[in-house]
C-alpha cells in the first residue's frame, strides 16, 4: 500500500509536469514515407522469420533489451545531466 | 567512483521499475470480462418435436453463445409437485440425435400442484454447466415422463404467438416457440424456458487447470517409479490470435532423491536431472477457445513440483516487454506440487515452505482494504503483523498495473521521449506478419514460355518449422530443446558484459585513466 501510494504520487508528479507535451502515437513520416506502418511490417515479417530460425530470434531479444538499456540511460541523461553514466557511446 | 554508485543505483532503480511487475508473480495480466448486457446474445429454438424424442418432454436449445450457464428454469405441468426432480441436459450430435447426458442439476422440489402449470417456473441450478456456441442440446427429464402420466412442458404464456426466452436481466423474442410433443395426448404448447447466465465469464487468456492437482499423492503400488498423467486445460481469447504463444510444463523433482541413469529426461530426475521440461505448444496462436493437452510421464518416486506457464509476451532475461504494448504481456504461472509414491522429510519440507509463501502471496491481491485494515488492527482478533507489514509495504499486482500502465500513456508517450517508446513498442510486439509470395513469370519464349512460379515464402518457413520439430535425440527432445537454454545464456551473458562494460567503461580504461589522474 505504502509503496504503491508513493509510486502513485510520483507518476502523477511525472504526468501533470510534462501534461503539455503531445502524444506520440505514430513514427513521423519521413519524405512522405510512412516509418511507422514500414516498421511494423517489417517487424512482422522478422517475427514469422524468427519463428523457424529461433536464435536470430533470441538475438534480436537480446537486441531490444539493449535498446531498453540506452532509453533508461538517455532518460537518465536528461533527468541527471553529467552525473549519468559517462563511459560508453551513450 | 562515487558519482559511477549514484548512477548505478539509479539505473538499477529504474531497472527495478520494469522488474517489479515480473518479481511480484508476474501478475501483469490483461483482463477481458464481458458485461453482463454482452451476453445476452441468446437464440434458441423449440423445433417441432415430432422428430425426436416422442414420448419424452424436452426442448432442443440451440446455443450460439459460449459461456457457463447457472440455472435454467421452465413452465412445468404440475403433476409433479412435491417430487423431486434432476434436469438433464444432453449432448447431441447432427440434427436430432441425443447422445450423453452433458450435466444434470442439482435437483429441485416443484411447489404447489397447479394443473396446466399457469405461472409455475421452477427452475433447476447446475455447477460447471458450459455451453459452447453454435451447438444443440437436449433438455429435458425422464423424471417428469413417470407413469405414463400426462406430464410435459408447460408455457406461462400459452397460446402467445412470440413466446419470451429469458436471459439473464435481458429479454429475446423468439418465434414459433413450439413445445415438444408429449407423445400422450398430442398436445403442442407454448413453452417458455428462462437460462439464467451463471458466473462472469472469462475469457482471459490463461491456464484453466492441470493435473497432478495440488497435494495430490499418486500411489505407485510400492514401485520405484509410476505412470503420471498429465492433463491441461488452457483457454485463448481471440484477441490473442495472431500473437505468439507458450505454454511450457517444467516438473522439478524438489527433494532431489531420484537417483540417475545417467540422462536427464522424462524417466529420470537425478541429481543432476531435478529439472524436466518440455513445450506443449510454441508458436501463432490461430484460434481461440480451449485447449486441452493430455499425457503421460513416467517418473520415480518423490516429491514433484510442476510449473505450467502462458505467455504471450515478449520476455528475455525476466524482462516484460509486454508491458510496452497497449494490451499487456499476459505471463500466467501456476505451481502444483504432488508426490509419486512415498515422500521424503527434505521434499515435503520444500512443498510445505512453498505452499505457505506461495498461499501467502496469492492472497495478497485479493484482499480488500477492509481486510487489511482488520489485520492491521491489533484490537482486533485477526491481528497479524506478518500479513499486516506485508500488505504494506508489498505492493499489490494489479495496484502496481495500473500505476505502470499510468507512466506508460502519462509519460512514456510524451514527445520526444515517445518516439523511442513508440520504437520499442513495434519492435517488442508479438504480432507477425506473413510473408508475401513471390511470382515470375518466365515470359513468352523458351521452354517454360507463360509459366508463372509462385513461391510461398511463408509455406517455406511453415516446412522448415516442422521438419527441425521433427528432429529429435533419444529423449524425444527437439533441437531447440536443446540448444536454445546454451543460446539464451550466450546472448544473456553478452548482453550482461556489454552492459557492464558500458556502465563500468573497462573497455576505454577508465581505471588506468582515473588512477593516472590521481598520479599526476
Amino acid at each position: 500500500m505504502i509503496i504503491t501510494l508513493l509510486l502513485n504520487i510520483l507518476v502523477l508528479v511525472v504526468a501533470v509536469i510534462f501534461s503539455w507535451l503531445p502524444d506520440v502515437t505514430t513514427l513521423p513520416a519521413l519524405l512522405n514515407y510512412d516509418i511507422d506502418g514500414a516498421l511494423v511490417t517489417g517487424v512482422g515479417y522478422a517475427k514469422t522469420f524468427f519463428i523457424t530460425f529461433w536464435p536470430l530470434g533470441i538475438l534480436f531479444q537480446g537486441f531490444t533489451i539493449l535498446m531498453l538499456y540506452y532509453v533508461i540511460k538517455i532518460i537518465l541523461r536528461f533527468f541527471i545531466g553529467h552525473r549519468a553514466p559517462s563511459h560508453g557511446s551513450n | 567512483m562515487r558519482k559511477l554508485k549514484t548512477t548505478g543505483i539509479l539505473i538499477v532503480g529504474v531497472l527495478s521499475l520494469f522488474l517489479l511487475p515480473v518479481a511480484v508473480r508476474a501478475e501483469v495480466l490483461y483482463s477481458h470480462t464481458i458485461p453482463l448486457a454482452d451476453r445476452t446474445s441468446l437464440v434458441a429454438s423449440y423445433l417441432a418435436g415430432n422428430d425426436i424424442g416422442q414420448g419424452l418432454s424436452g426442448y432442443i436449445f440451440h446455443s450460439n453463445f459460449t459461456g457457463s450457464v447457472g440455472s435454467i428454469c421452465l413452465g412445468l405441468d404440475a403433476y409433479t409437485s412435491s417430487e423431486s426432480i434432476v434436469l438433464d441436459v444432453y449432448n447431441m450430435t447432427g440434427e436430432f440425435t441425443i447422445t450423453t447426458i452433458l450435466k444434470s442439476s442439482s435437483g429441485v422440489v416443484l411447489g404447489t400442484k397447479d394443473w396446466y402449470g399457469a405461472n409455475q417456473m421452477s427452475c433447476f441450478d447446475f455447477t460447471d454447466l458450459v455451453f459452447a456456441s453454435s451447438t444443440r442440446y437436449y433438455i429435458a427429464s425422464n423424471n417428469l415422463n413417470y407413469s405414463g402420466k400426462d406430464v410435459f412442458w408447460y408455457g406461462k404464456e400459452y397460446g402467445v404467438a412470440n413466446d419470451v426466452l429469458y436471459v439473464g436481466s435481458s429479454d429475446v423474442t423468439i418465434t414459433n416457440p413450439e413445445i415438444l410433443d408429449d407423445g400422450a395426448d398430442n398436445k403442442k404448447s407454448k413453452g417458455i424456458i428462462e437460462i439464467n447466465s451463471g458466473p462472469a465469464i472469462n475469457t482471459t487468456t490463461r491456464i484453466i487447470d492441470f493435473d497432478p492437482q495440488d497435494g495430490e499423492v499418486i500411489n505407485i503400488g510400492g514401485a520405484a517409479t509410476g505412470t503420471v498423467p498429465f492433463n491441461l486445460h488452457a483457454y485463448i481469447n481471440e484477441d490473442d490470435i495472431g500473437n505468439f504463444l507458450s505454454i511450457k510444463v517444467i516438473f522439478r523433482n524438489v527433494d532431489q532423491n531420484s537417483l540417475a541413469n545417467g540422462t536427464c529426461g522424462p524417466l529420470d530426475f537425478g541429481l543432476m536431472c531435478s529439472r524436466y521440461s518440455f513445450d506443449l505448444f510454441r508458436g501463432i496462436a490461430t484460434t481461440s477457445g480451449d485447449f486441452l493437452f493430455s499425457s503421460t510421464t513416467i517418473m520415480a518416486k518423490g516429491n514433484y513440483r510442476v510449473e505450467a506457464s502462458l505467455d504471450t509476451a515478449t520476455t528475455f532475461l525476466g524482462v516484460n516487454l509486454g508491458f510496452f504494448t497497449s494490451l499487456g504481456a499476459i505471463s500466467d504461472v501456476k505451481n502444483h506440487q504432488f508426490i509419486v509414491g512415498s515422500s521424503t522429510f527434505i521434499g515435503n519440507l520444500s512443498q510445505t515452505i512453498f505452499s505457505q509463501t506461495d498461499s501467502f502471496f496469492a492472497s495478497l491481491p485479493a484482499t480488500t482494504t477492509s481486510a487489511l485494515a482488520a489485520q492491521c488492527n491489533p484490537l482486533a482478533g485477526n491481528f497479524g503483523i506478518r500479513e499486516c507489514m506485508a500488505f504494506l509495504f508489498i505492493p499489490d499486482a494489479n495496484a502496481l498495473k495500473n500505476t505502470f500502465e499510468q507512466f506508460r500513456d502519462g509519460v512514456l508517450v510524451k514527445a520526444p521521449w515517445g518516439y523511442l517508446t513508440r520504437f520499442v513498442v513495434i519492435i517488442s510486439a508479438t504480432t507477425t506478419t506473413a510473408l508475401p509470395d513471390i511470382s515470375y513469370n518466365f515470359g513468352p519464349k523458351g521452354p517454360l514460355a507463360n509459366v508463372v512460379w509462385n513461391i510461398s515464402p511463408s509455406d517455406m518457413l511453415a516446412g522448415g518449422a516442422s521438419l527441425l520439430a521433427s528432429t529429435t535425440d533419444h529423449n524425444g527432445n527437439t533441437i531447440r530443446d536443446v540448444l536454445e537454454p546454451l543460446v539464451k545464456l550466450i546472448v544473456g551473458l553478452a548482453l550482461v558484459f556489454g552492459i557492464v562494460t558500458d556502465l563500468t567503461g573497462s573497455h576505454g580504461n577508465s581505471f588506468r585513466n582515473d588512477r593516472n589522474k590521481g598520479m599526476s
